[in-house]
């Protein structure tokens, strides 16, 4: 073979590797009439698909994933999995951890294409959300009726999806979106009484805007990349986000989102916002760390992260709720479920509720490292949560999390996938760069979304 | 000459067990993927749960129409056609000063090849930090009264771009002058010798010995440098952000084959099959210039 016939076939065959490294998978046809047997590709069994509950017995290998819990808690899922084999001596469980990196999702993806589930899968909303609309989750109205009985009922009764009243998920341990955690230190120095925060998004850009006045570039409000601000600001502001039943996004009509977004840009363009995060991808906990900005973390478990980073910061942070024309938390956890392609639902079914029991909750919520609430009602009630005594940081936002909990609602919306939240977020950055108008930039964004949500 | 005896009687099959697990591998891991790739690009299929009824070549047209995609394509190409030249001669050059024997160079040849081994999140977080707005190089550049502004290296989507491109160079750098090391060590010692009686200074030698002996590596390296810059994510991903830079005005074409395609909820896989089957092409027009240049020596 020349040496030119070589080459050309070593280009051939490097474009290939470049072909098949950027493909993309894809599942294979599915006949319609068989939408309830099968999940994707996969063969679902009578168990699985049946209109009865799972009365299986339980026994069998079951894998169980959690979500980057194993370099902290492994001691007690090694015992909590000690004990419920002990419970059924033939029930092997495996436990494997993921990172719950940006990969978590399009992993867990690649596993329910090649019918890999894990058994019991620790998850997020739009993951399950993804699984669920493929058929990969277990019905557990059908298949586990009495499952959700131990829950807090306004947990369970909001972890429906979209449009149904079925549940296909458990709550695991969840946090609060509706608290604001801020460097009083940094307040004082550009004017602001830190004993008065914000109360309303607007509230807290005026405040963004006395800082750019008086900071010098030293210090600024928070990031500037609206992917930490939204969509939660708009909910905390009432905007109309989609339809009723998510099939739209409205939000570019809202004068609410108009404003946020003029302000935005006003705030950037003044020098309120670290310019070079406007895209970074960066916790706003590490700049916050780091004394860099007034406004942390609007999730109190970011605080234990502050407290080990930087002890001055720590000492200097304010606790308060911002839940601004709203009114309610959201609450926004862990979940656990129990995916259709389980060979053996009735112990993977029995080892979620083991899991989630409130026994094994309390004990797990119970642990000082843990920032996050129960799921369960029982555990509600844990030393921890009603006994909380100190006056520091975490101790502040521990106190006020609870009171918060009591009316918090899931507002989770499922229409908000990743590539919507890029096409939103990536049209305001220019509207804050001023590449665009607020209103041309929302305009832009709610196209793009409903684009991506009819392909859905 | 006779052949050995073991050979006469191995049966006809013998060879193909011997590569038979590199075609399985091959066929499993390298050609299955790239028809389904094909394949799918025909298709509307998501990314999870099938639904892959055939569209023809509506993905192709969509293609057309797009202006993130011709927005991603444009940053690919110009990844490309700065990185590999830079990839091509400055590994040459670095391979050239670490070529000489002498003490203690050793240090310097693995100092330039340490990048190499660092992961590429690992060092781009690095210089997100150099590059920030109150990082080292713009509190340099301040000290030294050049600049009175920070230079938006991580907020101007060309900036990304550039930074991107110069991280891409500077951890290729190692790995590529491994490859010059070789071939250096491969050209004739005597025909620098005689230059050099000749009268030669060290850039004639240099441009009229040293790359007329490594061309051949050369145009490997281009392939090779050009394949990976039309594949450039992770950079433009740590330095530009999970939108690929402001509006995701820096998104390479495998950031936009992920947005497209990878999203679970909304994701289109046959689409982004497409994007992936236009990459193909580039990369085959790629392989086909590398090719007529190196043709030329022939």
């Amino acid at each position: 073979m020349s040496r030119r016939t070589i080459r050309v076939l070593a280009g051939i065959a490097a474009a290939g590797i470049t072909l098949t490294a950027c493909g993309v998978g894809g599942g294979s046809d599915s006949d319609d009439t068989e939408t309830q047997q099968r999940a994707g590709s996969c063969e679902l069994s009578e168990e699985a698909t049946s209109d009865e509950p799972v009365t299986g017995e339980v026994a069998g290998e079951i894998t169980f994933q959690t979500t980057a819990l194993k370099q902290d808690f492994s001691p007690y899922f090694e015992t909590v999995i000690a004990e419920f084999e002990e419970m059924h001596p033939d029930v092997t469980v495996n436990w494997q951890d993921d990172p719950g990196d940006a990969s978590f999702t399009q992993r867990l993806v690649t596993d329910a294409q090649s019918c890999q589930l894990p058994d019991v899968v620790n998850l997020n909303q739009i993951t399950a959300y993804a699984l669920y609309r493929e058929n990969f989750l277990l019905d557990l109205d059908v298949k586990a009726p009495e499952i959700g009985d131990a829950f807090i009922p306004s947990v369970w009764d909001s972890l429906v999806m979209p449009g149904i009243d079925s549940h296909y998920v458990l709550p695991w341990y969840w946090g609060l979106t509706g608290i604001q955690t801020f460097n009083t230190a940094l307040m004082e120095r550009a004017g602001l009484d830190p004993s008065t925060p914000p109360t309303t998004i607007d509230e807290q850009f005026d405040a963004a805007a006395q800082i750019a006045e008086t900071s010098g570039g030293e210090f600024f409000a928070f990031s500037a990349n609206p992917m930490w601000r939204l969509p939660s600001d708009w909910q905390l502001m009432n905007v109309e986000i989609t339809n009723e039943d998510e099939t739209e996004f409205t939000f570019a009509d809202d004068p609410a989102a108009l404003h946020w977004t003029e302000r935005m840009a006003e705030l950037y363009q003044a020098g309120a916002l670290p310019a070079d995060t406007i895209s970074s991808s960066d916790d706003p906990t590490t700049l916050y760390s780091q004394g860099r900005i007034v406004w942390g973390s609007t999730n109190a478990s970011s605080l234990r992260f502050v407290q080990e980073s930087n002890a001055e910061v720590y000492a200097a942070t304010g606790v308060a709720s911002l839940l601004s024309e709203r009114g309610h938390a959201f609450q926004d956890g862990q979940l656990i479920a129990v995916p259709s392609t389980s060979d053996n639902p009735a112990a993977a079914l029995a080892f979620a509720e083991y899991l989630l029991s409130p026994e094994k909750q309390s004990e797990f919520i119970s642990d000082e490292r843990i920032s996050n609430f129960p799921s369960t009602e029982e555990s509600l009630s844990i030393p921890k949560l009603t006994e909380i005594t100190g006056d520091d940081a975490l101790a502040q936002a521990n106190r006020l999390s609870v009171e918060l909990a009591q009316n918090a609602e899931n507002a989770f919306i499922y229409a908000w996938s990743d590539a919507v939240n890029s096409a939103i977020i990536g049209e305001i950055q220019l509207a804050m760069q001023g590449d665009k108008s607020p209103q041309e930039a929302l305009d832009a964004a709610q196209d793009k979304a409903n684009d991506i949500l009819s392909q859905g | 000459m006779a052949r050995g005896g073991a050979a006469l009687y191995r049966a006809w099959w013998v060879p193909f067990l011997w590569v038979g697990p590199a075609i399985v591998a091959v066929a499993v891991w390298g050609i299955f993927p790239f028809v389904n790739t094909v394949l799918l690009s025909f298709t509307d299929a998501k990314p999870l749960g099938g639904g892959g009824a055939f569209v023809g070549l509506d993905n192709y047209a969509r293609l057309l129409d797009d202006p993130d995609f011709w927005l991603a394509t444009k940053n690919s190409v110009l990844y490309a056609v700065f990185a590999v030249p830079l990839l091509v001669l400055l590994p040459l050059i670095l391979a050239q000063l670490v070529f000489k024997k002498i003490p203690g160079i050793g240090f310097f040849r693995s100092a330039f090849y340490t990048p190499v081994l660092a992961s590429m999140v690992a060092v781009g977080l690095v210089w997100q930090n150099l590059l920030s707005d109150q990082g080292p190089i713009n509190t340099a550049l301040g000290k030294l009264h050049l600049i009175d502004d920070a230079v938006p290296f991580l907020s101007d989507s060309t900036l990304i771009l550039a930074s991107a491109i110069a991280l891409t160079v500077w951890k290729g750098l190692g790995w590529y002058m491994i490859f010059y090391l070789a071939a250096l060590a491969n050209v004739p010692r005597d025909l620098y010798e005689a230059a050099e009686l000749d009268g030669a200074g060290p850039v004639r030698r240099f441009i009229h010995i040293t790359i007329p002996g490594v061309r051949l590596t050369m145009m490997l390296i281009g392939i090779l440098s050009g394949i990976g810059s039309l594949r450039v994510f992770t950079e433009i991903y740590v330095l530009g952000g999970a939108t690929g830079g402001p509006g995701g005005q820096a998104r390479t074409l495998p950031f936009y084959i992920r947005d497209a395609a990878l999203d679970p909820i909304a994701g289109n896989a046959g689409y982004g099959a497409a994007i992936s089957v236009a990459l193909f092409a580039m990369t085959c027009v790629l392989a086909l210039l590398a090719h007529k240049f190196g043709s030329k020596e022939d």
